[in-house]
């Protein structure tokens, strides 16, 4: 089967004056045709800068280090100039967190969208309006708004526009970088239901990248879990949260159906995330870790296969 | 507390409260702490290493100078020599000597200028962040139209009435500079009336002088000191237009009527490059030390700007 | 609204000044011309000054606004020319000398800030960096004398002073020889305004430029596959560029004053150096012209960029 997207051991480290920060340190996973993958964790545990990396828009002091991303029958990292900026968008396209800013309050909506159809296509600038107005009217942005500009639209409705300018050239790969974070409940619903409908009918594979699990749990295939840099769990989703072995993913999802339960305590993970910039030997997560033995700090644990399809990383698990 | 004890402005007059407020904002920590960054950063110690090293020059003058500025000393127009190391004006003066009584001249009417602009600045924009809406906004409109008529024209209408002479100058300089020194302090001054701590020193029981005296002014100190500081230079450079222009005073040697007399005296004609040069370069110095020493000093005394 | 207030004041403050300071113009009228003392009476009548202020602010108000053209009366040092005239003679000199540089400066130093934010950190952006700062605390008039003396005198290219050679008869106004000449005579002028103002575009231009940079458009943009070129221009620039306008207005203030020295050095036949010699001859009616023109055009312009920054930037609708 060939997958939408294949990382294989990606690293990517931030050179700052105090050191290397391992932001990505060697993960590894796929995205199959037509499915939705969750990449959740902590805030600072590396999930926005892979996504970054994916499209290669990683910034200095920020570096891609190592790894492959294979997507789409090319090699991502190898692209010249030319033919990286036609992979952008046309195989893979993303969602920005907090996407009110992901548009330019001088230019048009429309203009805004047409051009990302003018960039990889040669069509006329009345052809790429058309489709500018079509997908904008897919998303339900009625056609007189859509010549309005990014600050007279609601916070939901620039998100959704943000979406039909994702979608405009129906990429492989829609990666989603927190979508919903900075919108309120009520928003946040209909642009998941959105979401789903565009995946839909675009038939798209999306990356969902979130630091809330519970949105991932109806939207999702499958799931991986990141934590200080490295993957600690993948497992299909159903799986994952009937039966977390790694103690964060526990932790994690203890911590949310924590909630529903009557009069019970709200629960949390002790302790907070490592500091990127320091060697850590072993496990990152053993400071935190309810049944962290010897070997975790001596080794870091790898990513085995354990279950059907269901990785951990964690040597209290693989060693029984 | 009595009735006369109210009358010493000092801190232990004021409530226990807004004692304590005016203290921790007050900060000799935040001097050390601005002292410190000025020292670490590289481009505000060359600014202020230029700056120390021009007023030395103005000081010692009369020593440092080889020999009189006016005095007439040979031949006219000669090329740097060992002699003469920025040779010499048309009439045989040595032009280095004039450049570093220039020193002593231009710094003058700059830091004069300086201190006046900032005194009349603060106490104006002072008065008008803390009084009543009416005299604040017929105060700022009066430092507006000032600030709109181009200043140049009108300094040098000013000064052309006003005759020759360095305190004339000075004096123009100054009334036109204030308004622009006390927009800003009006402006630090508000944002500083906003904070809580003002309330909090209100509701103590302090009094509106107190207040202002008492937190506004030490919180807006570091500001004030950075633009008073390039204001220096703005007015080194507006005595140097003025003078260039014919309205100097002539019985001093200041970097401006320097270029003057290079001026009216055809330096430019006759290969008197360095007269031309030396004193036009001095000025751009200054300028440069001023701003980066001033422009430093901002960054870190406005905190608003420092997040970058 | 503001505009009309600010016109209203500087029309006092205008008339104001020239009698405030001391000194009455028809002595030194009279002294200079070496005339009798009798005459100087009857010029004191002619000009009006014997009538008591109040009516002369009432007949100054009328002059001037009621009538177009504004009448300042008869210039002392251009008798008996009217002021309007002698204002009208030399005003296009020095609107063409300030157009020219205020565009010019503005255009390179927002080029200028671009480039030195987009190849931020390169010996390039060190370099103009550095210039910008060095020309931004040199004195103009400094300037203009050195460029002068390299480009006039050592290598001759242009000439140093003059609007046009006064020696050479043209066939028609506008003929290509003429326009020529113009332009090079214009040019070490031009030259001079431009390398002290840039800086300050530039600097600007460059700090807003970062700060852009850094939004999430941008990246965006460069998600979408725009080129490097077009994310640069078509959407960080645009955006930068907008508070340039307020210092665009700014700068038109400073230039107009500017216009003296700059005329002064290079004895160009503008209202810059037509005012300077006004002042020198106490010629009152002539100062308040050349004031209120001067005035006039820095209100407008200022009145034309709030307009302009309507159109500018979509977000600001009345």
């Amino acid at each position: 089967m060939n997958p939408a997207l294949r990382v294989t051991d990606l690293r990517v480290s931030f050179f700052t004056r105090r050191g290397e920060v391992k932001a990505v340190d060697g993960i590894s996973f796929e995205v199959g045709r037509g499915e939705v993958v969750g990449l959740a964790g902590e805030s600072g545990c590396g999930k926005s800068t892979t996504a970054y990396a994916i499209l290669r828009l990683v910034k200095p002091p920020g570096r891609i280090i190592g790894g492959s991303v294979y997507c789409d029958g090319a090699e991502v990292l190898d692209l010249d100039e030319r033919e990286l900026r036609s992979f952008r968008w046309k195989k893979v396209s993303m969602i920005f967190q907090g996407a009110m800013n992901s548009l330019n309050p001088v230019h048009r909506i429309r203009d805004q969208i047409a051009e990302a159809v003018t960039v990889h296509e040669h069509v006329s600038r009345q052809e790429a309006l058309a489709r500018a107005e079509e997908m904008l009217s897919l998303v339900g942005i009625s056609r007189p708004r859509t010549t309005d500009y990014p600050h007279q639209f609601s916070g939901g409705m620039r998100q959704r526009a943000v979406i039909a300018m994702a979608l405009a050239l129906s990429p492989t790969l829609l990666i989603a970088d927190e979508p919903t974070t900075a919108l309120d409940v009520v928003v946040e619903r209909q642009v998941l239901e959105l979401l789903k409908d565009m995946k839909r009918r675009f038939d798209l594979s999306v990356l969902f990248i979130t630091h809330d699990l519970s949105t991932l749990a109806e939207f999702s295939n499958r799931i991986a879990i990141m934590y200080a840099g490295k993957l600690a769990e993948t497992a299909g989703t159903k799986q994952l949260f009937s039966n977390p072995l790694h103690p964060y993913t526990s932790g994690l999802v203890r911590s949310l159906t924590g909630l529903t339960e009557r009069g019970g305590k709200l629960w949390s993970i002790p302790g907070s995330p490592p500091d990127l910039a320091a060697e850590i030997e072993g496990c990152k997560f053993r400071d935190r870790c309810p049944v962290a033995t010897e070997a975790c700090s001596k080794e870091a644990p790898e990513l085995l296969e354990v279950e059907q399809e269901h990785y951990v990383a964690c040597h209290s698990v693989t060693n029984g | 507390m009595k009735a006369n004890e109210v009358r010493d402005l000092g801190e232990e007059s004021l409530p226990i409260g807004a004692g304590e407020a005016v203290r921790e904002d007050r900060g000799s920590r935040a001097w050390r702490e601005i002292w410190s960054a000025i020292r670490h950063d590289k481009r505000a110690l060359a600014g202020l290493c230029i700056i120390v090293s021009f007023a030395t020059i103005g000081l010692i003058a009369p020593y440092a100078s080889p020999y009189d500025p006016f005095a007439l000393l040979g031949a006219p127009y000669q090329p740097p020599s060992w002699r003469h190391i920025l040779g010499t004006d048309n009439l045989g003066r040595d032009v280095l000597s004039q450049v570093i009584w220039g020193a002593r001249v231009s710094l003058f009417v700059g830091i004069v200028v300086a201190l006046v602009v900032t005194a009349i600045g603060v106490t104006v924009g002072l008065i008008a962040a803390t009084s009543h809406s009416l005299v604040d906004e017929v105060l700022m409109r009066f430092c507006d139209i000032l600030i709109i008529i181009p200043k140049l024209p009108l300094t040098i209408f000013v000064a052309a009435m006003l005759g020759r002479g360095i305190w004339n100058i000075i004096a123009v300089l100054a009334a036109f500079g204030w308004p622009a020194m006390a927009r800003m302090v009006r402006s630090e001054a508000l944002s500083v009336k906003q904070r809580p701590y003002v309330d909090a020193a209100r509701m103590a029981g302090a009094s509106q002088l107190q207040i202002t005296f008492l937190i506004i002014l030490p919180n807006i100190l570091p500001l004030v000191m950075a633009n008073a500081i390039l204001t220096i230079i703005s007015g080194i450079m507006s005595e140097a237009s003025l003078s260039f222009l014919g309205l100097g005073d002539p019985s001093q040697m200041s970097w401006g009527t320097i270029i003057y007399f290079a001026q009216m005296g055809g330096a430019i004609y006759n290969g008197g490059w360095a007269w031309v040069t030396a004193p036009g370069l001095c000025i751009a110095l200054m300028g440069l030390g001023t701003n980066f020493f001033g422009s430093t000093v901002n960054l870190i005394a406005n905190p608003r700007l420092r997040r970058r | 609204m503001n505009a009309l207030l600010t016109y209203a004041v500087a029309l006092v403050f205008i008339f104001a000044i020239p009698r405030l300071i001391p000194g009455s113009p028809e002595e030194m009228m009279a002294s200079s011309y070496r005339l009798p003392g009798e005459v100087a009476a009857v010029l004191r009548a002619r000009f009006g000054l014997d009538k008591s202020l109040s009516e002369q602010f009432l007949l100054y108000v009328r002059n001037v606004i009621l009538t177009f053209p504004p009448d300042f009366g008869i210039s002392y040092s251009y008798y008996p020319a009217p002021v309007w005239n002698v204002v009208t003679m030399y005003l296009p000199w020095t609107i063409f000398l300030l157009a020219l540089s205020i565009l010019l400066t503005a255009i390179i130093g927002i080029l200028l800030g671009i480039l030195s934010a987009w190849k931020r950190g390169t010996r390039l952006e060190t370099a103009i960096s550095g210039i910008s700062m060095f020309l931004l605390s040199t004195p103009y008039f400094w300037i203009a004398m050195i460029l002068i003396m390299l480009f006039g005198v050592y290598i001759p290219i242009f000439p140093p002073a003059g609007a046009y050679s006064s020696r050479v008869i043209y066939e028609t106004f506008f003929c290509l020889e003429f326009v020529v000449d113009v332009l090079r005579h214009a040019a070490l002028p031009v030259l001079s305004l431009v390398a002290g103002s840039f800086a300050s575009y530039t600097i600007i231009m460059r700090d807003n430029m970062t700060s852009t940079m850094g939004e999430d458009y941008v990246t965006t943009a460069e998600a979408k596959g725009v080129e490097t070129r077009a994310v640069v221009f078509r959407h960080a620039a645009r955006n930068a560029v907008l508070p340039i306008l307020t210092l665009f207005i700014l700068h038109i203030g400073t230039m107009v004053g500017g216009a003296i020295v700059t005329e002064s050095v290079f004895s160009y036949p503008g209202v810059g150096l037509l005012l300077f010699n006004a002042i020198l001859n106490q010629d009152y009616p002539l100062v308040q012209g050349f004031f209120y023109v001067i005035t006039i055009m820095v209100i407008v312009a200022n009145w034309v960029a709030d307009i302009l920054y309507v159109f500018v930037d979509p977000r600001i609708r009345y």
